[in-house]
């Protein structure tokens, strides 16, 4: 009975202790929060998180707000006569009251843009809320973007896109309550999607429909394909090597369900239909005309799948969201797929060569001025009649010009000749052809 | 788990409230399951390892209690120490041992050992040599009969898995822990604001010193050649600091956790930079280390018994595996192979040169020894700096280079203030934290922290308390950095 009883009272003692440390602990954290959301919290949050500022300012001021990557800002130094991203080039379409804000930052992805929509306030400009355009690139929904050793500092980014305490964010900075996985453990995963995800493409409806289970591929996994790549001893450019293992490494795997970034853009849907957003979805072009000049149709199978099954998806997402709301899915809470790799082959009756990529060996979503003009067309065509429309066009999409069919002199020299290069450097001394000139000696492989 | 992640401060307190509301006979079997998610929160897979291997240390040791012959109880001494250490090769040497052999890239090609060759290059079981060393430590003092065998499995596995010291020690003898872990024990306060005490310093040191020194350290390690010599010796005075108050903080992160639960864990840091010698520095500097070289490695071969060659050949291997076990890298056991001869050089040669420090009598505070002390403080603390150098280190070509910068002036155009294209910038907050840290940690503090900090009024003990949460939340270090001892 006496041990009973000292037991209670040493943990009662214990308890009121704790109890009382705590609530000090709590005026504590409140009290510092004050001073640090007055003094540090600007210039941190601006140092943690370059963009969190104004897509803040962006969400609450503007009507329409583009979340991009890298594609949004890429110009080509050789060829574009005009320098807008594709976030400015929209602001054409439409009148000077309708507020365009481009927020993008290399290297964003679906995941990302699903984390932005934490600073979505409860009213936007006017008590409503803007329109999203975001930007799906498929290539981001595959093993080596999703494992990219650099995505935590993304992670640590992500946690000022929230309206939580400032203190608390800055916590969570320094105990890095975010996916910190390091680069070696992302490598680890990466290499293990490749060694055992399989690249057969199942036969089900949408592959039939798609006419894309036919195509045999002797490889199993990608890990196989690009081992075979690495052992072939041809004598070959390093970089036209390079390029075919970057090639398969990014575009060599097969879209399902339970793919992570998948389920993020479905969260994205989800969230936006549930706070009235208008989504737009921008489903961006990959570069499928190296692809094809690669490898033909062993490669380009997993291209036309993978964005066959994420339009799909979003189909399927689009009709749910008409069987909930009674009516069509636009408008407020609606969801819209601007489908760029269909519009243009719809417009131009061929998918873009590849010298409207700005890299030339590295497979990016990097377009020159021509396709970001079609982009930004395509979207204000997505928008339909939501916004008021500019009454006379600024934009002549016609603006990428090749050097091909200049000459120029640069610090005394004459250029007779030049095509975009990798790095998208202007550089008078090299000569170096594009990869397209160099892709004759791949073709011509034993 | 990690002792600076969120997840373990939501963790702790679940796992500590429940444990005492719960019935005293099986309050063990909770902290059992907790110290099984604890480690398997960070990477299942690895669970079935360390269960392995307990498994393995738990059946030898009640085969050689119960085994008459000697021969008998040898072959399963040499069975569990033989497991545990294949299993550390597997895991952690492995794929340094194989480089980039053919059998490598054979074994990579292959669906069924490729798994092998991934593990081994991006990943190590998290304190696989932490909770291996424990374990051997426990067999081998059943072989020589100093420790009776646990007859309980899962009583066992709780002595390895005990999560406050699980994936970075201290390493723990059977004897002192297991005693404790199935002790009846009601909560003092005493114990309980102790624990907090020491928890929050150590975070304040992993996060507010050791992260920010870290960002510094980083930076100039990712390029090093673009800095100047000036920022090599910065960088490198910085890493000395960062890998103490990094490894010192976890370890009272430790202590501080399982005095909660009123275990009692070694301290494993005793003011290392106020050694006078390398010997005397490894009995400051990671103790539970040290002493487990000394008892298993050190003294069973020979020790300081059997002459000075043997000393000399003890220290080499102690300071050898030493090496290699603090990681596969041919840095680490150059850092071991330098220690060993900085020990014998201290044991063999400094020594002959006390004389100048006057006669040692016991409490002598005369003017020539104080400043024969501090120099000889001093020297030990400058040679282990230069040491870290390969600790650090992503290849011996790296220190190499780091090592032309700091004492070769004009080394790849490396000057003292010049020709450096960058130079490091270190925030006013860096060296506040250091200084302050620097200032306890040699003049002030001459106990344990959390003792220390008891002997103030309240209003002291809160402004300090209130410093320190301050810095780690608002200052703490953004550099994604685990601890650096959590991958050993």
């Amino acid at each position: 009975m006496e041990q009973q009883s000292n037991k209670k009272n040493s943990l009662l003692l214990v308890f009121v202790g704790l109890v009382k440390r705590f609530a000090v602990f709590i005026v504590l954290f409140f009290l510092a929060n004050w001073i640090y959301e007055q003094t540090l919290y600007p210039k941190e949050r601006y140092q943690f998180s370059r963009v969190a500022g104004k897509l803040d300012s962006a969400l609450r001021q503007s009507d329409i707000v583009y979340l991009g990557e890298s594609s949004n800002t890429s110009f080509n130094p050789w060829t574009d006569t005009l320098g807008y991203s594709v976030s400015q080039w929209l602001q054409y379409y439409f009148d000077s009251s309708v507020q365009v804000t481009g927020v993008s930052h290399d290297g964003y992805h679906v995941g990302m843009f699903q984390k932005m929509l934490g600073l979505l306030p409860d009213r936007g400009k006017n008590g409503k809320m803007p329109t999203l355009v975001v930007t799906v690139n498929m290539r981001s929904f595959g093993p080596a973007a999703t494992f990219n050793p650099n995505e935590a500092s993304n992670q640590q980014e992500a946690v000022f896109y929230s309206h939580r305490l400032p203190l608390l964010n800055r916590v969570y900075v320094s105990l890095h309550h975010y996916d910190n996985r390091n680069s070696l453990e992302m490598e680890r995963e990466k290499f293990r999607w490749w060694r055992t995800h399989s690249l057969g493409i199942a036969i089900d409806k949408l592959s039939k429909e798609s006419g894309l289970h036919q195509f045999e591929n002797s490889y199993t996994t990608s890990k196989q394909w690009f081992g075979a790549l690495s052992m072939q001893n041809y004598e070959l450019p390093q970089e036209i090597r390079n390029m075919a293992d970057a090639y398969v490494k990014e575009f060599a795997w097969v879209m399902n369900d339970d793919n992570p970034r998948l389920q993020d853009l479905k969260s994205l849907v989800q969230q936006c239909s549930e706070k009235n957003v208008n989504l737009v979805l921008l489903l961006l072009m990959p570069n499928r005309a190296h692809a094809d000049s690669l490898f033909g149709q062993q490669l380009t199978q997993y291209i036309d799948y993978n964005l066959e099954f994420l339009r799909d998806r979003i189909a399927t997402w689009q009709r749910e969201i008409e069987k909930k709301r009674g009516d069509c899915a636009t408008g407020s809470g609606g969801l819209t797929l601007v489908d760029i790799p269909t519009l243009y082959f719809k417009n131009y009756g061929y998918f873009p060569s590849s010298a409207h990529y700005t890299d030339q060996f590295f497979p990016t979503e990097h377009v020159d001025a021509h396709v970001r003009g079609f982009i930004a067309a395509q979207v204000a065509n997505g928008l339909g009649n939501t916004y008021k429309k500019s009454t006379f066009s600024h934009v002549d999409s016609n603006v990428s010009v090749f050097w091909s069919l200049r000459e120029i002199q640069w610090n005394g020299c004459k250029i007779p000749f030049y095509k975009p290069v990798k790095n998208n450097w202007l550089n008078p001394e090299l000569t170096m052809p594009t990869s397209d000139s160099m892709m004759g000696l791949w073709r011509k492989k034993p | 788990m990690l002792f600076n992640s969120v997840i373990y401060w939501l963790f702790l307190p679940v796992v500590w409230l429940s444990y005492f509301l719960l019935p005293v006979r099986i309050r063990w079997v909770w902290l059992l399951l907790a110290s099984y998610f604890f480690y398997g929160f960070w990477k299942v897979e690895f669970v079935g390892l360390m269960l392995f291997t307990t498994i393995i240390d738990w059946w030898s040791a009640n085969k050689i209690e119960d085994g008459e012959k000697l021969g008998i109880k040898r072959f399963w001494l040499w069975f569990s120490i033989g497991t545990n250490v294949i299993m550390l090769f597997m895991f952690k040497y492995f794929d340094f041992a194989l480089g980039n052999s053919p059998l490598a890239k054979w074994m990579g090609d292959q669906s069924a050992t490729a798994w092998i060759i991934e593990l081994g290059k991006y990943t190590i079981p998290a304190g696989i040599s932490f909770y291996t060393f424990q374990s051997i430590s426990y067999v081998v003092d059943v072989y020589k009969g100093m420790e009776k065998a646990e007859r309980n499995l899962p009583r066992f596995m709780l002595y390895v898995s005990f999560f406050p010291q699980l994936v970075a020690g201290p390493i723990e003898r059977f004897g002192k822990l297991h005693s404790q872990l199935f002790t009846s024990y009601l909560p003092k306060w005493e114990d309980i604001s102790n624990g907090l005490r020491l928890l929050l310093y150590g975070l304040f040191l992993k996060v507010a010193v050791a992260d920010n020194l870290a960002m510094v350290v980083d930076t100039f390690y990712s390029h090093h050649l673009n800095y100047r010599m000036v920022d090599a010796w910065l960088a490198t005075f910085f890493f000395t600091f960062q890998v103490y108050t990094d490894f010192f903080g976890y370890s009272l992160l430790a202590q501080g956790s399982a005095l909660l639960f009123g275990i009692h864990l070694m301290d494993n840091f005793n003011k290392p930079f106020i050694a006078k010698s390398i010997p005397e520095f490894w009995q400051r500097w990671h103790i539970s280390l040290s002493t487990w070289f000394r008892d298993y490695i050190f003294i069973p071969i020979g020790g300081n018994k059997r002459g000075n060659l043997v000393l000399a050949l003890s220290v080499f291997l102690v300071f050898f595996t030493s090496g290699l076990w603090h990681g596969a890298n041919t840095t680490m056991i150059v850092f071991g192979i330098s220690h060993a001869v900085l020990y014998l050089f201290d044991r063999f040669v400094f020594k002959r040169l006390e004389f100048i420090g006057g006669p040692v009598i016991a409490g002598d505070v005369s003017i020539r020894r104080r400043m024969w002390d501090g120099f000889r403080q001093v020297k030990t603390g400058f040679f282990f700096m230069m040491t870290l150098v390969y600790f650090r280190s992503g290849s011996v070509q790296q220190a190499s280079e780091v090592f032309g910068m700091l004492w070769n002036p004009g080394y790849i155009n490396c000057t003292l203030f010049g020709a450096g294209a960058e130079f490091l910038l270190v925030p006013n907050h860096i060296w506040l934290f250091l200084v302050l840290f620097l200032i306890l940690d040699l003049w002030i503090v001459k106990v344990r922290v959390d003792v220390w900090l008891a002997k103030f009024g309240w209003a002291w003990r809160w402004l300090f308390y209130a410093f320190a949460l301050v810095s780690i939340w608002v200052f703490g270090g953004a550099v994604n950095h685990p601890f650096v001892y959590f991958q050993f």
